[in-house]
């Protein structure tokens, strides 16, 4: 009986490992004829990418006409898609694409017994832009062929047809609600390829009683960046339901809406801490120099999230930002707040450029000008101005504490630099100020 | 006494060969899954390039964390290398875990960092951070010195830092196909409240023509080690992998390159240091984190070969490198050994763990004792010869057939090797790796449960590669 069964083993296995083999071989030299084929024909059909991509039409398409699933077919298909591509040949190709049968036999296969096969077509129909699909890729939102769902949702959005957006926007209110499998970041990036359009169907669902909804429309809507909808976005700053709000802050921000600074400087206070953190990040994308005085109270913020965003505010807001920022580091008792101040000044490289332009007056101008000098003209993120504003707060420090902020702002590193430059600021003040700091560094120094 | 011996031997002919049959049954149907699961991918892929049309702003920012580790020949071209990725939206974390050559200036100098006081928070307890590097021009790029505690710590101070909601853990002498962050990401965007880590498969890179940190040409390796090994990974990611991922029982994800869900990760307490595979750890304890919280999840495998890296070429770091892995196979069954048959982790529980503990860490030892145990059952005349050279003729055919099935999978799915030269040396490979190599590799995992046994004085067994472009005697640790 063992014997017997190492035998049949044996010979399972003999055979298997021939099987095996063989399909490595016919695979190799099958695939290697196919490609061939396919090289020829993507020879021979090469001339038709480069007529379409020069923008020329094609008169005469029964050349072309082959029968599906050929290389013939393949080839042109590779050339369709990639004249498509390219700004000259795009109407030509989609032309060819229905001409040629292509659109059709994509649509057929949708209904195809293979899944793939009908995900495959449904990305092609989006990729072709076929407004014919249209009603059958909406009918494809319902299938329970999740890919080929997912590929519906793509290609009715890279279509742009207006028919869809009742159907994609149903889908999202089932999506939020049910928390079914349905990827909402596809299901996003399809609505938002609608652009303003996509308001008509968004706008009713601010209204929806669900706030998971409300909040996820608002941040699709933030995206859309329709600045006529600063008002809905204002409107729901003051929102129950703490996501939405926050995902109010968020849109305004990227609406960069002015009249709405008032209302984001009044968020910062908001007790969710989500809230405060798009509020401040939305009044940097703003460049709301109005806002500063009030992100720097923020700089000391009991969540970390808000202090961090807070001092990118700051620093994207630029200039005086800047500047209180540095204040902040220099002055304040608010560990967290100063922490935050000196990261934020370290990640925009504030020593270096203060290093440079502290080389730049040394070299030409006398210390008085700094206050309230600066090139207006100046495109730098940081303008010698404001440079010249922060070695002047530099200058009011003892040389013990200055010498500690410039190693501060340096990483700890270029301590000779630094001591030079202590110097140098304190020369800026001719010498007065307050007393100096321990014997070895003001013995250097001085 | 000596009826005793007789008697354990004749019985243990029986355990033998039970476990050769359920082993090899269980490869089998890995072998199948995979297959079906290949396939599948394979037809995904066609539509998967979608994904460079959906909108960048759905797209999550994701942070690629490199631990380096005296890695001055390579640093500069394989962050450049980055460079190139074709995602929206990353940031990439470079954590210099002490090294005693040049890696730091070298990246200084590269990218022109300065040194910038950044806050550390330090959600996950790590070794002490010496400084912060950075360049204001490339604000995605941020380079953090340390003191050396291990690729773990490493990982780790790059989580704390991390800025993106996902982490892409990459070995700093390895090379990332071009599309490889929108592959791993796919299955996260397609589902992104239920894929919490995802990871790919590594391929030998030995052998291949390497521009700038940058893969240019796909070739074999002349050395027969680095063959062998090219057919070891085939099969082990291919079927192996694959198999165990169509069952959501995957525990291990390769820390070369894998894709990490950050919360949960943090949630799960970080890599632990004191292990020596700390991303099979993390993969089984991110598995007991999820259960235990009663969330709905997946850690997938993503069949794609994006992710290249170098082989030993000596026996000798071949040998530290696979005796650390099984090290770390154990610690990794041992720490989460109340999991084991424990119904309520579901497949992880009652497969995958009992598949790790008797088919991977206990297969190569019952296999080594199988050897000693036959062979003396037939001088004892326990077994005849007639069937004992039967049975090992059907061992080696039987071994044969999974290493042949692997390259017909590989020539299926990917064939990343096109020369037809190149596919009959594969197959050459996937036989001749059963005479030696596959027990030489069994002896040292053996070695290996027995340090896990009876040393508990474990050390981290460095090993050393030669790197890309270096000349062979420039080695640097990995």
């Amino acid at each position: 009986m063992a014997y017997l069964f190492v035998y049949i083993t044996i010979w399972t296995t003999v055979v298997l490992i021939i099987g095996t083999f063989l399909a490595v071989l016919v695979r190799r030299s099958f695939m290697g004829r196919k490609y061939m084929r396919l090289d020829v024909e993507r020879e021979r059909y090469s001339a038709l990418l480069a007529t379409l991509e020069v923008g020329k039409k094609i008169e005469d398409i029964s050349p072309f006409v082959k029968k599906p699933g050929s290389a013939g077919w393949i080839a042109i298909e590779e050339n369709l898609f990639r004249a498509i591509g390219s700004e000259t040949g795009r109407q030509e190709g989609l032309r060819l694409f229905n001409a040629l049968g292509y659109s059709d036999r994509y649509m057929k296969s949708l209904s195809s017994k293979r899944q793939w096969e009908q995900a495959l077509s449904a990305e092609k129909l989006g990729r072709i832009d076929c407004r014919m699909a249209v009603s059958l890729l909406i009918d494809a939102l319902k299938s329970r062929n999740r890919d080929l769902q997912l590929m519906a949702i793509h290609s009715l959005g890279v279509i742009g047809d207006a028919t869809a957006m009742p159907h994609l926007v149903a889908l999202l209110k089932y999506a939020v609600s049910a928390e079914e499998e349905i990827s909402l970041p596809i299901l996003k990036s399809s609505i938002l390829a609608f652009g303003v359009r996509s308001e008509t169907w968004l706008l009713p669902c601010l209204l929806d009683p669900d706030w998971r909804l409300r909040s996820t429309v608002l941040d699709i809507l933030g995206e859309v960046g329709n600045p006529m909808l600063s008002g809905e976005f204002m409107r729901m700053l003051k929102d129950p339901e703490q996501d939405v709000r926050a995902k109010a802050a968020k849109g305004l921000g990227k609406l960069k809406c002015a009249e709405a600074a008032h209302m984001l400087i009044e968020a910062l206070n908001d007790p969710f801490w989500v809230v405060r953190l798009h509020s401040a990040r939305a009044l940097g994308l703003m460049k709301d120099h109005a806002a500063i005085a009030h992100l720097k109270d923020m700089l000391g913020d009991k969540n970390w999230q808000v202090r961090s965003v807070v001092a990118e505010a700051l620093s994207r807001i630029g200039g005086k930002g800047f500047v209180e920022m540095l204040n902040v580091y220099v002055d304040s008792t608010d560990k967290y707040a100063r922490d935050q101040a000196l990261d934020e000044l370290g990640r925009k490289g504030v020593h270096g450029k203060m290093m440079a332009r502290l080389a730049c007056i040394q070299g030409r101008e006398s210390l008085l000008k700094l206050n309230g000098s600066g090139n207006p003209d100046d495109k730098a993120d940081i303008r010698d101005g404001i440079l010249d504003e922060m070695l002047s707060i530099l200058s009011t420090l003892n040389e013990f504490r200055l010498y500690e902020v410039l190693d501060a702002l340096s990483g700890g590193e270029g301590k000779e630099a630094n001591e030079a430059a202590t110097t140098a600021v304190t020369a800026l003040r001719g010498g007065e100020g307050p007393a100096s700091g321990p014997p070895g560094l003001t013995g250097r120094i001085s | 006494m000596e009826t005793v011996l007789i008697k354990f031997i004749y019985y243990f002919n029986y355990v033998v060969l039970g476990y050769y049959f359920a082993a090899n049954g269980i490869y089998l149907v890995l072998l199948v899954l995979a297959s079906g699961m290949i396939i599948n991918h394979l037809s995904r892929l066609e539509y998967g390039r979608y994904q460079t049309s959906i909108h960048p702003l759905v797209a999550p920012p994701i942070s690629i964390i490199i631990a380096a580790y005296n890695e001055e020949s390579n640093i500069v071209d394989s962050i450049g290398s980055l460079q190139h990725l074709n995602y929206p939206d990353y940031e990439v974390i470079v954590v210099n875990d002490g090294s005693t050559d040049k890696t730091l200036k070298r990246l200084i100098e590269g990218y022109g960092l300065t040194r910038t006081n950044v806050i550390y928070r330090e959600t996950i307890q790590t070794a002490r951070v010496f400084g912060f590097y950075l360049n204001p021009e490339t604000p995605n790029l941020i380079v953090v010195d340390k003191g050396h505690a291990g690729k773990a710590d490493s990982l780790n101070v790059g989580i704390n830092i991390s800025r993106a909601p996902y982490f892409c853990s990459v070995d700093a002498d390895s090379i990332l196909e071009d599309s490889a962050l929108m592959r791993l990401m796919r299955p996260i965007v397609e589902s992104p409240e239920l894929v919490r880590a995802t990871g790919g498969i590594v391929r030998i890179v030995n052998g291949s023509l390497i521009v700038g940190g940058r893969l240019k040409k796909i070739q074999l390796p002349s050395d027969a080690l680095s063959r062998l090994q090219v057919v070891e990974y085939i099969r082990s990611f291919l079927f192996g992998r694959a198999g165990l991922s169509k069952l959501n029982s995957l525990l291990v994800i390769s820390g070369t390159f894998s894709m990490f869900h950050k919360r949960s990760v943090q949630e799960a307490g970080g890599y632990l240091t004191n292990t020596v595979t700390e991303d099979m750890e993390l993969v089984v304890r991110l598995h007991k984190h999820l259960i235990d919280k009663g969330a709905r999840y997946k850690i997938n495998f993503v069949p794609d070969p994006i992710c290249w890296t170098e082989a030993p070429k000596d026996l000798n770091m071949l040998k530290k490198q696979r005796r650390r892995w099984h090290l770390g196979l154990a610690e990794s069954i041992f720490t989460y050994r109340k999991m084991l048959f424990n119904p309520r982790y579901g497949r992880v529980g009652v497969f995958a763990l009992p598949y790790q503990l008797f088919v991977e860490l206990l297969g190569p030892v019952i296999e080594i004792a199988g050897y000693f145990v036959v062979t003396a059952s037939f001088f004892l005349g326990i077994v005849n010869k007639q069937f004992f050279m039967l049975f090992l003729f059907m061992a080696l055919l039987v071994g044969i057939f999974f290493s042949t099935a692997a390259v017909l999978l590989e020539e299926i799915s990917y064939r990343r090797y096109p020369r037809l030269k190149d596919l009959l040396i594969l197959l050459g490979f996937g036989i001749l790796e059963n005479f030696g190599y596959r027990q030489l590799l069994a002896l040292w995992r053996t070695e290996a449960v027995l340090r896990f046994l009876f040393d508990k004085e474990r050390e981290w067994e460095v090993v050393k590669k030669q790197g890309f472009d270096t000349p062979a005697g420039d080695v640097k640790q990995a």
